[in-house]
């Protein structure tokens, strides 16, 4: 048999792999580098933490007090590393200038004829005849494998400490009204448009699509404006979760109207028809046929909107304030952009858990996608 | 009990009328088959008799009560849709139990309601299944059994089979005929372009052509005595032979001229004037035969002959005076005639048809009306 080779499909492959590393990589990156111990970040890329690395380090014995006396010999001991890193020695040196004089385990015999001992695990030993008199010890140069170490400290900070935590809590509180209201509306809304006859019912859809054009970002100021002099009028906050629900809804009742009306105009006409026929009345053709049917237009419509209202800076700055029991966590993490912006553990870890709710989203709902619920009703 | 009365009904679309002021009344417990081409306005009609259109003008009874102004699910009449059109999300039971549990029916009501019409149509272990585990014929008997569950008056049936393959529309045609038998209360109206389904199922026929009825009858009173050119043309298979006719003379015996060659002697009586017109003269293939004598015989080019065993289909050129006419004949067996022979017929006795200049059956110096 001949093996048919299509460039055409490898190219287009190999290009989508392309694009998938182009994307997954920077995400990846962050997700190693929020688990990463802070120093490490500072000073070395998140590739270097998922593989054993050898690093450089100069360490300090200890000084004369912790010295003692045994069978005419002055002796100090202790471990170099601070916790138990996992780290292992592979040859150390007593001078700046040659760091790999001595291998593990062996004795360099120093100027003022101590000796000292290393070994792999981090333990030293300071042996002399005379007495320690230096306060500080030694510096000893090591030249050590690393094993990847991955911490939640940073997490655990900038959850609690830098309130991050109730900003992601501010955000959901936000976003998933600003995404349910606008499709309960719309759905509504669609349903009408699409199988109820009334008058001027083209041009309103006309209408909804002409507005699809409209950028929000006009509409901002003379939107807050009103707010104040509502707020003003009924003496209640201008800038509040319901009010920027309400700009969420406004700002996207077009564009979802316009795609569940889409979907909906799909369904077969015919099916609606036996409904009828059945004696159903629009509410219960609605509720009992169109809605269930429409699930997987209201799965990715839920998807795009919820991740817009979770994603948006704009709406979230202009409509709420931002103290910390409102700001949202795109609003926070600019903040701390600002005022943190040399602590890339905190920038890394907070990016991270913005992102961990448009994923879930994205991977829960994702089956949804898959339109296979309208087969069957008709031929085909 | 209920009779469906329709009264100079009239429908358009737009600018264009797709019912012209059609009068009709559809019998009780009768099986009435509303056939026509395409686009002949034969589905509107159905629709406005199930509430699905609204009427312009006219009136639509059914047992008696003006229905105009009444949603479907006021008229007591059931549909079945071309594309079966089931509920996808819901299982077989639940799209035969959906009327009656918007009517608000008691549970085991619904449930003996749907298992009696899945015994009807054999489908009782389907109940659990969703509509897209089915096959096409299987869907349709769902479509169905939800119409029966309703217990309607009236049955309507949009085109129910044209989805099905050749082998099924025969098997369920048969059944939509013995579920007419085992409902006799109910009035069936059933739309089709299939005139064979039409023949077969119909007590009574309703030829439609342009959102007009061209002739209301019994299956057997179409195919022998059509009204007119266009209902002639239309039931049968294959069609009937037409071809023009001129009249050369009147009285007893009169005789018609083909061409120059062809006169043959018409069993109908003309009046004088009619000498010198042009008719339509028309007869069906099965009522051509090979001519035993000369007398009223006419010779022609065989050009095709399909032989199917039971019977052979020849179809041949007549020479007309100005143009030549394609005739089809159908000979039973298996005559010995091949492609290029000259082959000379006779139409049966009392088997011929007359149409007038303007397509209407002419008979005995009458217009039909």
């Amino acid at each position: 048999m001949k093996i048919k080779i299509n460039f055409s499909s490898i190219l287009s492959q190999l290009l989508l792999l392309f694009f998938v590393i182009l994307w997954i990589t920077p995400t990846f990156g962050l997700f190693i580098s929020s688990f990463r111990d802070k120093d490490q970040l500072a000073i070395s890329g998140w590739w270097t933490s998922l593989v054993t690395t050898e690093v450089n380090e100069i360490h300090r014995t200890k000084g004369k007090k912790d010295q003692v006396e045994d069978e005419g010999f002055y002796i100090i001991k202790g471990n170099l590393f601070k916790k138990d890193e996992g780290k292992k020695v592979l040859s150390y040196g007593v001078t700046s200038k040659n760091i790999n004089a001595y291998k593990v385990g062996e004795v360099a015999i120093l100027k003022d004829k101590s000796e000292i001992t290393v070994f792999e695990n981090g333990n030293y030993q300071l042996k002399s005849k005379s007495e320690f008199k230096k306060k500080k010890g030694r510096r000893i140069f090591i030249t050590a494998t690393s094993p990847p170490s991955f911490t939640l400290d940073n997490y655990k900070e900038v959850l609690f400490k830098e309130g991050l935590g109730q900003a992601f809590l501010n955000t959901i509180a936000v976003a998933l009204p600003a995404t349910l209201i606008p499709l309960i509306i719309c759905s509504f809304f669609s349903y009408s448009l699409t199988w109820m006859n009334f008058f001027g019912r083209d041009l309103l859809l006309a209408t909804i699509i002409a507005s699809l054009v409209v950028p929000l970002q006009m509409s901002l100021i003379p939107i807050l404006t009103i707010y104040n002099d509502l707020g003003a009028l009924f003496n209640v906050e201008a800038k509040s979760f319901p009010g920027v629900w309400m700009a969420h809804t406004g700002f996207g009742l077009a564009s979802t109207t316009f795609l569940l009306w889409n979907f909906m105009k799909s369904l077969p006409n015919e099916m609606l028809e036996a409904a009828k026929v059945d004696g159903a009345s629009h509410y219960d053709t609605f509720v009992r046929i169109v809605i269930p049917l429409s699930i997987p237009a209201f799965a990715s419509i839920f998807i795009l909107q919820f991740l817009w209202v979770w994603n948006d800076l704009l709406v979230g700055l202009v409509f709420l304030d931002k103290h910390p029991s409102e700001i949202i966590l795109t609003a926070k993490l600019k903040e701390l952009l600002g005022s943190r912006g040399e602590n890339w553990e905190i920038l890394t870890t907070g990016a991270f858990i913005s992102m961990t709710v448009p994923l879930f989203i994205f991977f829960s709902l994702q089956r949804f996608f898959i339109r296979g619920l309208v087969a069957g009703s008709v031929k085909g | 009990m209920a009779e469906i009365q329709i009264n100079s009904l009239s429908k358009s679309f737009g600018k264009s009328k797709v019912i012209k002021d059609i009068s009709l009344s559809i019998q009780s417990r009768s099986f009435t088959v509303i056939v026509g081409p395409s686009g002949c306005g034969k589905s509107t009609l159905l629709r406005m008799i199930a509430g699905l259109e609204k009427i312009d003008t006219g009136e639509i009874k059914i047992a008696g009560k003006s229905v105009n102004d009444l949603p479907p699910k006021d008229r007591e009449i059931a549909m079945v849709f071309q594309s079966y059109a089931l509920y996808p999300h819901m299982t077989v039971f639940n799209n035969m139990a959906f009327g009656l549990k918007l009517e608000k029916k008691s549970k085991s009501e619904i449930e003996n309601r749907v298992k009696e019409a899945a015994r009807i149509l054999q489908i009782e272990n389907l109940l659990d299944r969703k509509p897209k585990q089915l096959s096409g014929g299987q869907r349709q008997r769902v479509a169905i059994g939800r119409a029966i569950t309703r217990n309607p008056k009236v049955f309507l049936f949009d085109e129910p089979l044209s989805n099905l393959d050749a082998a099924l529309r025969v098997a369920t045609r048969i059944e939509i005929a013995n579920l007419h038998d085992s409902m006799p209360d109910a009035t069936m109206v059933y739309v089709t372009h299939d005139q064979v389904e039409a023949m077969t199922l119909a007590n009574q026929i309703v030829v439609l052509s342009e959102g007009q009825i061209e002739q209301i009858g019994s299956p057997l009173e179409l195919y022998e005595e059509p009204d007119n050119l266009f209902v002639a043309k239309f039931i049968g298979s294959p069609a009937m032979n037409i071809i023009p006719i001129e009249i050369l003379t009147t009285g007893i015996n009169p005789v018609g001229k083909i061409n120059e060659k062809i006169k043959i002697t018409l069993e109908t009586k003309f009046s004088s004037s009619d000498k010198g017109r042009e008719f339509h003269l028309g007869f069906r293939p099965e009522n051509l035969m090979l001519a035993k004598t000369d007398k009223n015989s006419f010779t022609a080019d065989v050009s095709l002959v399909e032989s199917l065993g039971e019977y052979a289909l020849v179809y041949a050129n007549i020479k007309g005076s100005s143009s030549d006419y394609n005739i089809i004949a159908k000979l039973l067996g298996t005559p010995k005639i091949s492609k290029g022979d000259q082959v000379s017929f006779q139409i049966q006795k009392s088997k011929m048809h007359l149409f007038d200049e303007e397509g209407r059956r002419y008979i005995n110096g009458k217009k039909q009306v």
